[in-house]
């Protein structure tokens, strides 16, 4: 059991050194911007594995809506963290405000410079001072 | 070994994979749909973890949203990327070196030291909230959803949510900021016949689809409050939906029906005003901002059940003007995005 979780620790922290990798090294703004949204993603599933519950049979935190007390202990003693998911929901809508953001500059660049590699944009505004 | 875990294991090992190939294509159409493709392992995972919300956000903003607007700025701007070509064999060498060194170094780290498993046993905090949102024995801190998420999302954090709608109204109009001549384009380039989109089978099987799209959202939309989904999800579902029609049938027919900026705009202020307003109501009336249900030092609380429907209290109405808000501020992005560039390169006078 212990062999897979470190199977899928070791990805995740892979994939999040590749991706930043791309970040630094990709010249093109619009794949620097795809590896980042990669990036988010990858946090944002090792902040839901915080809140995973690793027993024989976790839940998903709803329940219906007339439980009664015994329901209610199980429910508390089975389910996992709700905060964590809500703190990655407005982590992922804040991420895709800003990626829109990120996106629409990006067209504003190619509209003054004709060009998103971010090597030519360095030269051509050294020579515009 | 439950065979979640491996399924776990297994979408991970393919996310990584997806990575390097999308670092190393030159075309950016190709990562960009590898990304997509990324996106739904993501998707697996989250709900592999039991994250169904997370889940059900993350499909339509990553695997239709981001993909729809990185192909737009992609179309607006240039497709391959210039880089000095690389000898494929030594990419492909030295990638699957740097990751087997690194597995073997992390695992080991990760078996020998710290030996990291999720835990058995969830915090306090969150034992509090799952204890407590549908008690009906013990009132004191209920919040009469059975769903613990987005119980959190209204009620318990209500005002992260707030922070969170005023980032995306705040990238929202920094976008319509750079694309500030829309009015002009279309008054030098009034709406024609000759606008109509691709062939009538293409037509007719999208309306189909938006129906489906539709129907699903308003689903997500309105019983978010008592099973997975909500406000955020609906509105985002409703988006995409609306992609489908302006693909095949142009942007000139949701213009047609009224359906144009100003007017979804209007719509997004509406909804915002009105979550605004639900949420001050209760400071006004004896209570606290954000509050939902009664509690022993604030008498204030929206009534649980309205006309045999339970609503949660204020949960069940913020899902759905944050829904209509989001459906709205999408529904802008895509709109100014399908606007041919030439007209903002005419405007702006860029030299070509």
């Amino acid at each position: 059991m212990n062999f897979v979780w470190i199977m899928i620790i070791s990805c995740l922290i892979i994939t999040t050194f590749l991706s930043l990798y791309g970040i630094a090294t990709r010249p093109n703004m619009i794949k620097k911007i795809v590896l980042y949204s990669t990036f988010s993603d990858v946090i944002n599933v090792f902040i839901i594995l915080l809140g995973y519950r690793r027993s024989l049979n976790p839940r998903v935190p709803v329940l219906h809506l007339h439980p009664t007390s015994e329901e209610i202990a199980v429910f508390e003693m089975t389910s996992v963290d709700p905060i964590v998911q809500t703190l990655v929901l407005t982590a992922i809508v804040i991420g895709l405000a800003v990626m829109l953001f990120l996106t629409f500059l990006v067209i504003q660049v190619y509209r003054l410079y004709g060009t998103i590699d971010t090597r030519e944009i360095a030269k051509k505004s050294r020579l515009r001072g | 070994m439950l065979i979640s875990e491996v399924l776990l294991a297994y979408s991970m090992i393919v996310i990584t994979l997806l990575t390097l190939v999308i670092i190393f294509t030159k075309d950016l159409v190709n990562a960009v749909v590898l990304s997509a493709a990324q996106s739904i392992f993501f998707v697996i995972a989250l709900y592999l973890l039991l994250a169904v919300d997370v889940a059900l956000v993350y499909l339509p903003v990553a695997v239709g949203g981001y993909s729809l607007i990185f192909l737009y700025a992609i179309g607006k701007t240039e497709r391959f990327e210039k880089v000095a070509g690389y000898s494929r064999k030594l990419i492909f060498l030295s990638v699957m070196a740097f990751m087997l060194i690194a597995a073997l170094l992390i695992g080991m780290l990760a078996g020998g030291y710290t030996g990291w498993i999720p835990r058995e046993v969830t915090r306090p905090l969150a034992r509090f909230v799952l204890r407590s949102t549908i008690n009906h024995l013990n009132k004191t801190f209920w919040t009469s959803s059975p769903e613990a998420v987005s119980a959190t999302v209204w009620d318990y954090r209500g005002l992260d949510t707030f922070f969170e709608i005023a980032v995306f109204y705040g990238s929202i109009a920094g976008c319509l900021a750079l694309f500030r001549f829309i009015d002009v384009v279309f008054k030098e380039r009034p709406i024609e016949k000759a606008d109509v989109g691709l062939s009538i089978v293409a037509k007719a099987s999208c309306k189909i689809i938006f129906a489906l799209i539709a129907v699903a959202s308003a689903s997500l939309m309105l019983h978010g409050h008592l099973t997975p989904g909500g406000g955020f999800q609906g509105g985002s579902a409703f988006s995409i939906a609306l992609m489908v029609v302006i693909i095949p049938l142009s942007q000139y027919f949701l213009r047609g029906l009224g359906l144009e900026e100003r007017r979804l705009m209007l719509l997004r202020s509406i909804g915002l005003t009105l979550i605004a307003l639900l949420i001050l109501l209760p400071a006004a009336l004896g209570g606290y901002i954000f509050q939902n249900q009664a509690k022993l030092w604030a008498d204030f609380g929206y009534p649980t059940i309205i006309g045999g429907f339970w609503t949660s209290g204020s949960i069940f109405f913020l899902n759905l003007f944050d829904g209509m808000a989001v459906a709205a501020g999408f529904a802008i992005i895509f709109l100014i995005l399908s606007i041919p560039e030439e007209c903002f390169k005419r405007l702006m006078k860029v030299k070509p």
